[in-house]
């Protein structure tokens, strides 16, 4: 509680709900807040709109959905329910289980109906484990139509967008049914060219883009490098406000119905990392604004803490150089390490996880830690392809015909890669020679690679028997490390099922909502499918906001 | 073939100009995306530029030849990329023009010719640029005057152009996504290069 007398605070500003954050789970709270009634103060500590939300694929998994029926895939609540409790592996709480499935839906209700944000079913982005008990192969992803920012005014160049495919304006229907892992070059770039230069977005800078112009159509308009410092209480612990920062200086905004924490994870902020995480993700996929701003702000107010081990795990290649925002670029992989003519190795030269598995899971071994070595068993690892596969397929920066990048290490033959790479030459040989027996029959034994439908989506249909399995066999030989990324945290302050923050009692903190990845995942250390962090983070966005707007 | 060109003055006769000009290692960090360059002859040389192209996003590696070396005048080369199917051609031309004899009235009579950019937008630039020297000077007046009254001395004309176009099937998207990065390279370039020179000519 600050020091500020009697009279109490000096507010700079007042207003109804102040909402810090403008991801998935930020825009969604603002719109909820206003359209529930109250006045709306939106805080972004960074120079655009969008967070990590507006880098991503911008896919939003809602189970049941109505866009389900479109393409023909039936779904229920009892069959989600299953799944999403199979998911989280009993380290979640019930009741917001049970929320999700009922609130998720509202939200959607809400945004078509109010907003500029509709969307499609994603027919083929299978769940993450959809041979699970109550997964489905596809349709709970869904996402919206490509957005035309000249609708944003001049807010549009305000709009984040994502350095590695923010150009490329196609949604994830177009491009799986054009083919974009498998058949690269069929897309049609020249459409593509007229909608980049028309100021088309798809993905994350859609949906983020559509959230700001709902928000921009209810006069709100979220305050940039503007960060929220701190948290204003008042006697009884009540957060009344919050203080911020920014070029002019120091702010004290009234919150008279609550403030909602929506800053997302603490990936980028190395203390944080080291003090809660599993492993180290030594490289972040998201914006570096993603600091634990939040979770330092709940945990002052004694916030019970929830899940804080954990994050939406991805592997990530670096193209050296490459910078975001005065930071290292990190792409996350999730196409090469699946097609076929690739695999992942430690340095022994040992295949350790399924590599077309989802980014969550097939990373957690990159963790796994020798006990008597003292070290982590596979780390560093690299990932292994051909020069069929450089024939076929996108290698990080180059297309089908062109050389490989220069970064990448390369040799005629897989014992000189070794050599090139300090990877143990007869292990890795050791490896192929099984791996392409296994791409002849079409099952891997060691770790189910093209087992599940999911491994498929990011496979190439043409290769027989597994779509994900091929041989390395034509030399050259290429390699690039492949470093434990996340796409985001997801740990934070645990919330009830109005999406207010808990004390460690477990009383509510008055007045302090928390959603997306600042909060604890209702998902533990699962990931249900394609859009599992934004959907989650949308529908408690929605929930707090909406509670907030309606609470005295 | 996306193509930008940018065009500066500078009260500075062209022989200044093309001293600078004319040795590449002055002016190649002043570029956007810089990373690196090697001269490997009199006429060849070794680029590594940082291109942010959507998708396709990444380090450019160029080799640049000189094709025409005509001090003070004119240089031009052509860039092939060695990384990238990019290729293109670019070229930096020096006009002896008599401007008014303040650079800050140089500033302010600057005039982009490049036909191919948004034109209000280049000239919304140059005149906040203006501003800012006219401000700098004047104590914060940031009216432009009508027309320069100061005398009249030798000065030049800078224009830089730059093309490039990218091969292969892809390259219709991103020759759209090179077009909008092309036009803040060439006019930082120029910009670049010609507030060095003031400064270094005690102009600024
Ligand atoms: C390449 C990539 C692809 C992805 N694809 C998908 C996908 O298709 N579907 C999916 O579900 N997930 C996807 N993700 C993950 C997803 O983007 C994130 O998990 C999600 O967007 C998090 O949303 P959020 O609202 O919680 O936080 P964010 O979107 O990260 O937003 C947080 C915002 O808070 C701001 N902020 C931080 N501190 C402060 C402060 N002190 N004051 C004010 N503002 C502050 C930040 O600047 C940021 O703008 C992807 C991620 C990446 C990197």
């Amino acid at each position: 509680m600050f020091g500020f007398g009697k009279k109490g605070p000096k507010w700079t500003e007042s207003a109804d709900v102040v909402v810090l954050g403008t991801g998935g789970a930020g825009l969604v709270a603002a719109i909820a807040a206003h359209d529930f009634g109250a006045k709306v103060v939106l805080l972004e500590k960074s120079a655009s709109v969008g967070g990590t939300t507006a880098v991503s694929g911008g896919v939003v998994w809602v189970p049941n959905n109505p866009h389900m029926k479109e393409v023909g895939v039936a779904d229920s609540r009892a069959e989600a329910a299953t799944y999403i409790r199979t998911i989280a592996a009993g380290r979640s709480d019930e009741a917001l289980l049970e929320a999700f499935l009922d609130r998720s839906l509202e939200m959607l209700a809400h945004l078509e109906a109010k907003t500029p944000a509709t969307f499609q079913a994603v027919p083929k982005y299978a769940d993450y484990h959809p041979e699970h008990e109550g997964g489905k192969p596809g349709a709970r992803s869904i996402e919206t139509e490509i957005f035309d920012t000249n609708e944003l005014g001049e807010w549009k160049s305000k709009l984040r967008r994502s350095p590695i495919f923010g150009g490329t304006p196609m949604t994830v229907v177009e491009a799986t049914t054009w083919g974009v892992f498998a058949s690269p070059l069929t897309l049609p770039y020249k459409e593509l060219g007229i909608r980049f230069k028309a100021g088309k977005v798809s993905g994350g800078a859609s949906l983020a883009g559509r959230l700001l112009k709902a928000l921009l159509d209810r006069g709100v308009q979220p305050r940039l490098e503007t960060r929220a410092t701190e948290l204003v209480t008042d006697e009884s612990g009540r957060v009344i406000g919050v203080k911020t920062q920014n070029a002019a200086g120091e702010q004290l905004i009234e919150a008279k119905r609550g403030v909602i924490l929506a800053t997302g994870g603490f990936e980028w902020d190395a203390e944080l990392s080291a003090a809660f995480l599993t492993g180290i993700p030594t490289h972040p996929n998201s914006p570096v604004t993603n600091t634990g701003d939040g979770l330092r702000m709940a945990m002052a107010q004694g916030a019970a803490l929830g899940n804080m081990s954990e994050a939406w795990w991805c592997p990530s290649i670096d193209v050296p150089g490459e910078q975001y925002e005065g930071a290292p670029l990190h792409r996350g992989d999730f196409a090469v390490r699946s097609m076929p003519h690739s695999i992942i190795v430690n340095k022994e030269g040992r295949r350790f996880t399924n590599e077309a598995h989802n980014y969550n899971d097939m990373m957690k071994p990159f963790f796994d830690q020798d006990p008597v070595a003292y070290g982590p068993r596979n780390l560093p690892a690299h990932l292994i392809v051909d020069q069929q596969f450089l024939d076929k397929y996108l290698f990080i920066t180059s297309v089908p015909g062109m050389k490989a990048p220069e970064f990448v290490a390369s040799a005629p033959t897989l014992a000189e890669l070794a050599g090139k790479i300090g990877v143990d030459a007869a292990g890795l040989e050791a490896t192929v020679t099984a791996f392409n027996g296994y791409a002849e029959t079409g099952v891997d034994p060691d770790f189910r690679r093209g087992e599940s439908i999911y491994d498929h989506f990011y496979g190439d249909p043409k290769q027989r028997p597994n779509p994900n399995l091929g041989k390395l066999e034509v030399g050259p030989f290429y390699a690039v490390p492949i470093y434990p990324g996340t796409i985001g945290t997801k740990g934070g302050p645990k919330t009830d099922v109005q999406g207010r923050v808990l004390h460690v009692s477990g009383q509510p903190v008055a007045g302090l909502y928390a959603a997306g990845n600042v909060a604890a995942s209702i998902f533990g250390p699962g990931y249900p499918g394609a859009g599992g962090t934004i959907g989650a983070a949308m529908t408690w966005g929605f929930v707090a906001g909406r509670h907030a707007a309606q609470s005295k | 073939m996306p193509e930008a060109i940018h065009t500066l003055r500078v009260a500075l006769p062209p022989e200044a100009v093309w001293d600078f000009v004319k040795d590449m290692n002055k002016w190649a960090p002043m570029l956007t995306g810089y990373q690196k360059h090697t001269i490997v002859t009199e006429t060849k040389s070794l680029w590594t530029l940082k291109g942010d192209v959507g998708i396709l996003s990444r380090t450019v590696e160029l080799e640049v030849n000189i094709t025409e070396w005509a001090g003070p005048d004119r240089v031009r080369f052509t860039l092939t990329g060695l990384n990238e199917a990019v290729s293109g051609e670019g070229q930096f031309e020096i006009r002896a023009i008599a401007v008014a004899g303040s650079a800050a009235a140089a500033a302010a009579a600057s005039a982009p010719v490049a036909a191919k950019a948004e034109l209000s937008w280049w000239q919304k630039l140059v005149e906040r640029f203006a501003r800012w020297f006219l401000g700098r000077q004047g104590g914060g007046q940031a009216a432009l005057p009508a027309a320069p009254r100061a005398a009249v001395t030798a000065g030049s004309e800078l224009a830089f152009t730059l093309m490039m176009e990218a091969g292969g099937p892809t390259a219709p998207l991103v020759n759209a996504m090179l077009e909008p990065a092309l036009i803040p390279a060439t006019e930082d370039l120029a910009q670049r290069i010609v507030t060095h020179l003031e400064k270094q000519h005690g102009l600024g």
